[in-house]
This record gives structure tokens, sequence and C-alpha cells, in this order.
């Protein structure tokens, strides 16, 4: 293909992300550095950055991101090493039980979770009537319950990289270590650890950012009582209408999330790894 | 690891369950004969299905998410597609940071592309509209199609686009008669995986929908603020089973296990 040719076909999506994505983020950045009296300058990043209230949000979201990640890590690893080495017919259940639950949205998830783990919800019915408990515990409405919705939802994204990456290890490698008397504790050590690093730090990052990001779950499982800054740009924006503050905090979000993408392609990453395995 | 025994085995199969628990939940919940949300239910029934069918609001919000997705779909396949056959075809120069460009609003939060978009339409003048809504969706959907198309180019064997030009055909009709055709699969799935995404979407439609424009997720959620019924119970089942037969179908026709290469 001519480079001329090549071009003109990346020209759409290019100018379309340009016109409906990376413009009006440079406009919401703009919109951020209008002062309440009119000015600009930095005075609502002040706000949101010293401001004791509002610097809460960004702690316990960025808390609740990290746990999340973390029992995402943990989980995931089983699930993909069971996919990676499944039979077709399993593999093909596997994966139908994982990429569905994705397509779901978070509204059906959160509305779930709600009945799941509410006061009187499935899992405190369950725990009062086999005497485990005396009164319910509460769930919802803590971090812990966005935290439980937050790994259900986004579980499937780490799993789909780590099981790439866990395919491309040949069981023969296993088998020779375990033929010369490695336990299996050391096989992960030593093997399947390191050479699924690189899909580990892939779906490190997009969990993370995708938890820093979330909106719908903290919505429904945290109410106003968890401070997550996804729902504090939605109440700012479109209940609050301040925008130059919604426009701050959201910019904050942005930064963080863009620092994360380019520390991930420097270390040579490519973005939704894994993402295509719906496509082959 | 150890995936033949039997604590891995267990271990597996609980993370599953849990991975499974919301959408059972709400299963079963929309089963329930009383308007509360009394678990296990005691009577069981379809009444609440009865009631998402006759209720218009839910009606008229499924057709704007049905209009919104297909379109979506079909725009972000169109844009996808050609964007990943230059990038897997031709070696440009930068086109390792064009990829990364074009799938960035896979990892950058939507939120921020539903606020950014929303004060650049107040800005302009642009009132609420299925085109306004659908611009959004194909944002955050592009990366799928980008990423799914690109993978299925990189794996195709370009001789067959010599062979086809060898015996005279011109690069499009090459493209529409033996390319096309040979990566229908990944359309097939890229497209699917746009529709439900954009189909579930709340984080884009809970900023641009308008009134007239009132997408099914952004209805339920507006519904389970004020009441507390198994309505949204009924239609989540609905929606859950549609897509798992969707799923399913997408794995028995065009496959989902091929990403193991």
């Amino acid at each position: 293909m001519t480079s001329a040719r090549a071009w003109t076909l990346l020209l759409p999506a290019t100018l379309f992300l340009l016109v409906a994505f990376a413009g009006p983020v440079v406009f919401l950045g703009w919109t951020s550095l209008i002062g309440r009296s009119g000015g600009l300058g930095f005075e609502q990043y002040r706000r949101f950055l010293l401001d004791p209230f509002y610097r809460g949000f960004l702690t316990d979201t960025v808390i609740v991101s990290l746990v999340t990640t973390t029992l995402c890590v943990v989980l995931a690893y089983p699930l993909a090493y069971q996919l990676a080495r499944a039979g077709t017919r399993m593999r093909s259940l596997l994966l139908t039980l994982l990429i569905a639950p994705l397509m779901i949205g978070d509204v059906v998830r959160g509305y779930g979770w709600l009945i799941a783990l509410g006061d009187y919800g499935v899992l405190n019915r369950l725990l009062l009537d086999l005497g485990v408990l005396t009164k319910p515990i509460r769930l919802i409405f803590t971090p812990t319950g966005v935290v439980i919705g937050l790994v259900q939802v986004l579980l499937p994204f780490m799993v789909l990289p780590l099981a790439a990456a866990i395919g491309a290890i040949s069981v023969d490698i296993e088998e020779a270590s375990l033929s010369l008397g490695a336990r299996h504790g050391r096989i992960f050590r030593k093997i399947l650890l390191p050479l699924t690093l690189p899909g580990l730090a892939a779906g490190i990052v997009i969990v993370f950012a995708l938890a820093m990001g979330s909106f719908a779950i903290p919505m429904f499982l945290g109410g106003v009582r968890v401070k997550m800054v996804g729902p504090l740009v939605f109440q700012q924006a479109m209940l609050t209408v301040d925008w130059p503050f919604a426009a701050a905090v959201s910019s904050v979000l942005f930064a963080t999330s863009l620092l994360l993408l380019v520390a991930y392609t420097r270390l040579g990453g490519r973005i939704g790894r894994g993402v295509e395995a719906v496509g082959r | 690891m150890n995936a033949q025994s039997p604590f891995f085995r267990a271990a597996t199969a609980l993370i599953y369950l849990f991975l499974l628990t919301p959408i059972l939940v709400v299963a079963i919940a929309s089963l329930n004969d009383a308007a509360s949300l009394a678990f296990p239910p005691k009577r069981l029934s379809l009444r609440w299905y009865g009631a998402f069918l006759s209720a218009g609001e839910f009606g008229r919000a499924s057709g704007v998410s049905l209009e919104v997705a297909i379109a979506t779909a079909v725009i972000a396949l169109t844009l996808g597609t050609a964007a990943a056959y230059a990038l897997a075809r031709a070696s440009l120069p930068g086109g390792f940071v064009l990829l990364q460009y074009l799938t960035a609003p896979l990892i950058l939060p939507a939120l921020v592309v539903g606020l950014a978009l929303l004060q650049v339409y107040s800005r302009l003048g642009v009132s609420a509209s299925l085109a306004s809504l659908v611009t959004g969706h194909v944002v955050v959907t592009l990366p799928y199609t980008v990423r799914t198309m690109y993978a299925a180019f990189v794996a195709y064997d370009g001789t067959l686009d010599d062979a086809a030009a060898t015996l005279g055909a011109r690069p499009l009709r090459t493209f529409f008669k033996v390319t096309l055709p040979l990566v229908m699969p990944s359309v097939v799935a890229g497209g699917v995986f746009a529709f439900a995404i954009s189909f579930s979407n709340i984080m884009i439609s809970a900023f641009l929908s308008g009134p007239s424009t009132t997408t099914l997720p952004v209805r339920m959620y507006n519904y389970i603020e004020f009441a507390n019924d198994p309505t949204i119970a009924a239609i989540s089942t609905v929606v859950v089973l549609a897509t798992f037969l969707v799923v399913w179908g997408l794995h028995k026709t065009v496959g989902l296990g091929g990403f193991f290469r």
C-alpha cells in the first residue's frame, strides 16, 4: 500500500478523535483555569488539591483503586492460568463467563450488588439465617462495598492479558520443571511470574486507570458516603453546575491516566492487549 | 499452579461464582411476586416482566439505546477498519504512536470524555440529539474496533491480496472481494462488541442524554433512585439473557478463543 493511500484511510478516525476527543479535552483543560471570580488561574486546582474536604476524594479514590487492583491481580492469576491451559470446550465456556459480564454494563451489575450486599440483602440474610451474624453488617455505602463491585467489574480486564501471556508460555517448560522436582509454588515464582510480567503490567495499568475513573459502581455502592472522584465530577457538573471545578477535577483524573499510559507505552506495552480476544 | 488439584478447581469455581453473583441475584429477584426486594422470593411471578413491557418509558428508552448502539457500531467499525487496515499493512513512520492514539480512549476515563463533549456542545449551542450522543459513544468504542481489526489484519496473509492484484483486481475490488470476506469474523465480533458496549454505556450517556434521547441504562438508573420494585430486575434479566446469547452465538460462529497466539 502506498503511504498516501494509508494516510487517506487513517484520516477519518484520526480527525474524528481530534474533533470529538482531543479537542474537547483541551477545551476542558482551559475551562478548569477559570476562577470563581472569572479570572484565569489555578484556583480550582488549589481548591481540589488543598482543601481538606476535597483532598479526601483523591486519597480515597487512590486507596480504593489500589486495593481493587491488588485483589484483581490475586484473583486473576488462577483464572488466567485455568483459561490458558483449558481444552477447547472448557475454554469457550470460561471465555463466555468472562466476556458476557463485561458487556452487561454497570447499571445492571451495580443494581445486582445492591441487592446482594444491602443491609437485608442476600449475603446478610444468609449469614443471619446461618447464625454467623446477629445483626446485619454494613457493606453498601462503604469503601468495602465499592471495592467488591469494582473487582467484579474489572477482573476480566486483568484476566485477559494475563491469559494471553500464560498461553504464550510452552507447557513443556512447566513439565520439565516438574520432572526436575520443582514444586508448583516454585514454578509460579521462577517461571510464570517473570514471563507474565508484561501481561501483568498491562492488566494493572488498565484496571487501576478504570478504577480511578469509575463512576456508576461508586454511585450505586458508595453513595455520598464514599468519596470517589467519578461521582464528584458528575455531581459538580450536573447538579451543582460548577463546570470549572468539575473540569479541574477531571483534568487531574485525566492527567493521572495519561501519565500511566505514557509510562506503560515506554515500557513497551500496547493498550488493550487481549481486547482483540473477542476478535479471533 | 496445578490446574488439576481439587483445591485449585474449587478456588476458580468460587471466583466465577463471585463474577456471576450480581447477575444471578438480579435474575432471581426479578421472579419475586412482592413489590419489595425480598430474597429469596416467597412467591414466584412474571408480573415484573409485564410491568417492563407495559411501561412505555422503558420501551422508548430501549428504542433509543438500540438506535444509538447500531449507529455507534456501524460508525466505529467503518472508521476502525479503515484505520486498522492502514496501520497493519503499511509501515508508516509514527504508526505505533497513532495506534496508541486511536486506542487511548480505552484507558483514559470515559467520564472525562462525557464532560468534555458536554462543555463543547454547550459552548457551541449544540442541543442533545441522537447524533451528539452517538459521537460520544463512538469515541469510547473505537478502541475496541481498531484493536480487533488491527489484530485481524496483522494475522492476514497479504500474499492473497498480491495474487488478486496480479490477476488484475484493483485495490478497492481486492479489499471488498478478497480481504474483507476473509476477516469477516473479526468484523462481526468487533461490531457486536461495540454494539454491546454502547448499549450498556452509562458514563457517556449520563452526560449527553437529553429528554428525548434518554437511553435504557440512564432510564434504569433514574428509576432505581426513587423506586425499589423488581421492574429493573426484570429488565436487567432480559439484557443479561440477550447478552449471554449473543456472546455464546459469537463464540459458536466466529470464535472467542483465538487470542493465545
